[in-house]
């Protein structure tokens, strides 16, 4: 058992992903497809600003002896965001690019927006705890690398009620077997 | 914990390790014992000869836990058996921690977030 599982972001064009390794750093969700740089979210005076959704996936760059799967993901249980801001999480299938309005509000993280998300849609990210985490489909057979399991898709939004600035960070838990 | 590694016994005497016998191979049928070793040093033993109780199927898994912030998260070892009892799957597992640690637990899905259960592979059908 040796296997190097990097946790990755994915953002492009369908066709032409870019793959972008963050097991080892922050991640933005801002207001365009990026890992760097984003463009904050505006707060709103009315309704709310979406981020463009964060799409993330393991990836197997040093094969285990057999195999990898039981994949889960979860919170600390507590959103420390800030007033106004919430955000949700979903496992999908597939991949979606995310879309929006560059510097304004990306499209809503639904099952009509993202063709592949898991039946039921998007939940509040931060009812994924220890004790409750959330499943994600796949694994990755045999002596090989590469990306595995489903993709784990969130999104921030924000209200009027939310301040100017960064939010706290939040950090997120991924798990998996090896045998 | 570095340098964890396992080797099998089979009830012919036979020990085979990852390097003569890949885990997916293993013969579950025949399976005595289990051990998890680090370098030559015999860290668990997990018995799996008949004892009049009913069949005991090998549970093993390396299981990891990564935060995205790059703080570390947890690296550790599921040794152990399950058996079925009046219908049920009962597990009996020992978790191995990289500081030395060993906890015998019990049923998966334990008040412990470690204790999730497994998703046996398609070679584990006896756990299925």
């Amino acid at each position: 058992m040796a296997a190097t599982v990097q946790i990755r972001r994915l953002t492009g064009a369908n066709g032409s992903i870019t793959s972008t390794d963050i097991t080892s750093g922050s991640v933005h969700a801002g207001t365009q497809d990026s890992n760097t740089s984003p463009c904050a979210i505006p707060v709103p005076t009315s309704g709310s600003n979406h981020s463009y959704w964060v799409t993330a996936q393991l990836n197997c760059t040093a094969s285990a002896d057999n195999a990898l799967n039981n994949i889960k993901f979860w919170t600390d249980g507590a959103n420390s965001f800030g007033t106004g801001i919430t955000a949700i999480v979903s496992t999908a299938s597939g991949y979606v690019q995310a879309t929006g309005t560059t510097g304004s509000s990306g499209i809503l993280l639904s099952v009509g927006n993202y063709a592949t998300l898991a039946t039921g849609g998007a939940s509040d990210l931060f009812l994924y705890t220890s004790s409750c985490k959330l499943t994600v489909a796949g694994s990755l057979a045999g002596a090989t690398t590469g990306s595995f399991g489903d993709r784990v898709v969130s999104q921030l939004s924000i209200i009027s009620t939310a301040g100017a600035g960064n939010s706290v960070a939040e950090t997120l838990n991924w798990q998996w077997d090896e045998s | 914990m570095t340098n964890i590694t396992w080797q099998a016994h089979y009830a012919t005497g036979e020990t085979v390790t990852p390097e003569s016998v890949p885990y997916a191979h293993l013969d579950r049928d025949r399976l005595q014992a289990f051990d998890l070793l680090q370098g030559s040093r015999l860290l668990v033993r997990v018995e799996l000869r008949e004892d009049g109780l009913g069949r005991r199927a090998l549970i093993y898994r390396k299981r990891t836990l990564q935060r995205n912030d790059g703080t570390e998260g947890a690296t550790f070892y599921l040794v152990g058996w399950q058996r079925v009892v009046l219908g049920q799957k009962v597990q009996a597992i020992c978790y191995l921690f990289e500081d030395g640690r060993v906890l015998l637990g019990g049923q998966f899905r334990g008040d412990d977030e470690l204790m999730d259960e497994i998703v046996p592979f398609e070679w584990e059908k006896d756990l299925v």
